[in-house]
C-alpha cells in the first residue's frame, strides 16, 4: 500500500531490481560455464571413481536445501534444471529424482501445515482431481519423448530452459496478497465448502478464509500439472499465484495448500517413472540426503537471511540454467555449434 | 498461545496428516537403509562401476544395456528385492505411495462431495500405478 502511494519510488526500486538481476544473470552465467568445463573434463577422466558424481550431487544438493527455503523457490525447480544442464546424467533419471526430492520435501512439511489448517484437503482434492490427470500424462510424454526419438532428450533440454524462462517471469512479476479480500463466492466453492481457519501468530487470532473462482483456477491447475509430470518440477511456484491472486487463499494458505498439492501431483508422476526404470538409488540417495540436511539448516538460516538478495540470486540462477539448458537442446539437434 | 485458539479442523485434514507423517518415515527408513548399504557395497544387483558407465543414457537404454531388462512395470526391482539397490526403489515406491495411503485414511473421515471427490483422486492413482499394466505406452 506504501509503494503505491510513492510511484517513483516503486519505478526506481523495480528498475534497479532489473538491473540487479541482469547482472546477477551474467555472472551467473559465467559461473556455470566455468562449471560446466569442469564437469566436462571430469567427464571425460577415465579414472574418476564411480562415487565422484553421487558425491558431488550430494554437494549440490546440499546447497540448494540451504538457498531454497531462504530463497522460496522448491527444491525440484533448481535441481532438474542445473543438473541437466551440469551433471552427466540422463535426462529420465533427473527428472526422476526431481520428482523424489519434491515429494519428499512436501511430504515431511505438508502435515505440520494441515494440522495447524493451513493446508487444507478441502481445497486441495478439489483442484487435484485435475492436475493429478495431467500430472501423470506429463510424466508419460515426457518419457515417451526421450525415449521414443533418439533426438528426444534434446527437445525436452530445450523446452525446459523455455519453461525456466517462463517461471523467471511469472516469479519476477507475480505479487503476493496476504488476506486477499474475498467478496463474491462462487456456487460450486461454496457448495463444497472450501473454506478454513488457522491460528495466526502475528494477529493473535484466528483467521477465517474462503477460497473463489474455482473454475478460473482449474485451466493453470491443468498445465501446472503437466509441467510438473514432464519436468519432474514442484512446480510451487505456479500454484501458489493461481491459489493467492485468483482463489483468493490468504497467502500462507496458498504456500502451505500448495505442499499438499506437490504431495499427489508429484508421487502420481512418480509411479509413471518408477515403472519405466527412470530412478537410480546412485542418484536418488545422495540428492535426498542432501537436500534433508541442507533445508534443516537453511530453514534456520532463513530468520536472518536477507531473502530478496537470494531471491534474486535464485532467479539469476534459474534464468542462467535454462539459457544454458536451451544452448544445449540446440547444439545437440546441431542447429547451433555444440559448445556444452 | 496457539493452544488456546481451538480451530476448527475437519477430521479428514488431520487423519490425512497423521497417516502421511507415520508412512513417511516408514518409508523413508527403507529408502535411505537400503540405499546406503548399496553405496557401501552391500548385496549390490546393478554394479555401481556400470551404472556410471550407463547413467547417461536413457532409463531404457540403461537397463537394456545394464541388465538386459526393458522395464514397463515394477517386475524389474520387486523380482530381485533382496538386492539392496532394488530394495532402495521400492523404498521410493513406498514414500510414492504415502499420499495414497493418506487419503485412504482421509475417505473414512470425510463426508458428502469429499468422499466421492477422494474416491477420484484414489482412481486416478490407482491408474498411475497400474498404467504399465492397462495401457503400452510407446517407446519400449
Amino acid at each position: 500500500m506504501k509503494e503505491a502511494n510513492n510511484p517513483k519510488k516503486t519505478k526506481l526500486k523495480t528498475t534497479l531490481r532489473v538491473i540487479g538481476v541482469i547482472l546477477l544473470v551474467c555472472l551467473a552465467i559465467a559461473e556455470l560455464a566455468w562449471a560446466k568445463n569442469v564437469a566436462s573434463s571430469s567427464e571425460l577422466a577415465k579414472g574418476d571413481p564411480w562415487w565422484m558424481w553421487p558425491a558431488i550431487l550430494f554437494v549440490f544438493t546440499f546447497t540448494i536445501g540451504l538457498i531454497a527455503p531462504v530463497s522460496g523457490v522448491g527444491g525440484g525447480v533448481l535441481f532438474v534444471p542445473i543438473t541437466t544442464a551440469f551433471f552427466p546424467f540422463s535426462v529420465d533419471f533427473i527428472r526422476g529424482t526431481g520428482l523424489v526430492m519434491a515429494m519428499c520435501s512436501a511430504i515431511s512439511s505438508t502435515p505440520t501445515l494441515a494440522k495447524k489448517g493451513l493446508a487444507s484437503l478441502k481445497v486441495m482434492a478439489p483442484v487435484v482431481v485435475v492436475s493429478m490427470a495431467f500430472s501423470i500424462i506429463g510424466g508419460i510424454v515426457g518419457l515417451w519423448i526421450t525415449n521414443a526419438f533418439p533426438s528426444g532428450k534434446y527437445y525436452i533440454d530445450i523446452a525446459l530452459g523455455i519453461i525456466l524462462w517462463f517461471i523467471f517471469y511469472v516469479m519476477l512479476t507475480s505479487k503476493k496478497v496476504e488476506f486477499p479480500e474475498v467478496t463474491h463466492i462462487d456456487n460450486f466453492s461454496r457448495k463444497l465448502e472450501m473454506k478454513g481457519e488457522w491460528y495466526e501468530p502475528n494477529l493473535g487470532e484466528v483467521v477465517e478464509y474462503h477460497t473463489t473462482r474455482f473454475f478460473a483456477g482449474l485451466p493453470t491447475f491443468a498445465f501446472v500439472g503437466f509441467i510438473a509430470g514432464m519436468f519432474g518440477l514442484g512446480a510451487g511456484w505456479a500454484n501458489v499465484p493461481v491459489l493467492n491472486l485468483i482463489m483468493g487463499a490468504p497467502i500462507k494458505v496458498a504456500t502451505s495448500t500448495s505442499m499438499m498439492i506437490i504431495t499427489l501431483n508429484d508421487a502420481a508422476a512418480a509411479w509413471v517413472y518408477l515403472s519405466k526404470g527412470a530412478m537410480l538409488p546412485l542418484i536418488v540417495v545422495p540428492s535426498v540426503v542432501g537436500i534433508s540436511i541442507g533445508a534443516r539448516i537453511g530453514a534456520k538460516l532463513a530468520v536472518k537471511a536477507k531473502p530478496k538478495v537470494v531471491r534474486y540470486l535464485v532467479m539469476a540462477i534459474m534464468l542462467g540454467a535454462g539459457i544454458l539448458d536451451v544452448i544445449k537442446g540446440l547444439g545437440g539437434l546441431h542447429i547451433i555449434p555444440k559448445i556444452l | 498461545m496457539a493452544e488456546e485458539y481451538k480451530i476448527q479442523n475437519p477430521e479428514m485434514n488431520v487423519a490425512f496428516a497423521n497417516t502421511m507423517n507415520i508412512a513417511f518415515y516408514i518409508s523413508l527408513v527403507v529408502l535411505l537403509g537400503a540405499g546406503f548399504a548399496y553405496l557401501f557395497g552391500i548385496h549390490q544387483f546393478t554394479d555401481p562401476i556400470h551404472v556410471a558407465k550407463y547413467w547417461g543414457q536413457s532409463a531404457s537404454y540403461f537397463w537394456l544395456h545394464e541388465k538386459g531388462l526393458a522395464p514397463n512395470g515394477y517386475g524389474y526391482f520387486l523380482h530381485h528385492i533382496h538386492y539392496m539397490d532394488c530394495l532402495s526403489i521400492f523404498g521410493i515406491a513406498c514414500v510414492a505411495m504415502v499420499p495414497f495411503i493418506s487419503l485412504i485414511a482421509a475417505f473414512f473421515k470425510a463426508d458428502g462431495a469429499y468422499k466421492f471427490i477422494i474416491l477420484i483422486l484414489m482412481a486416478e492413482f490407482l491408474f498411475a500405478i497400474f498404467k504399465p499394466y492397462i495401457m503400452h505406452v510407446a517407446g519400449e
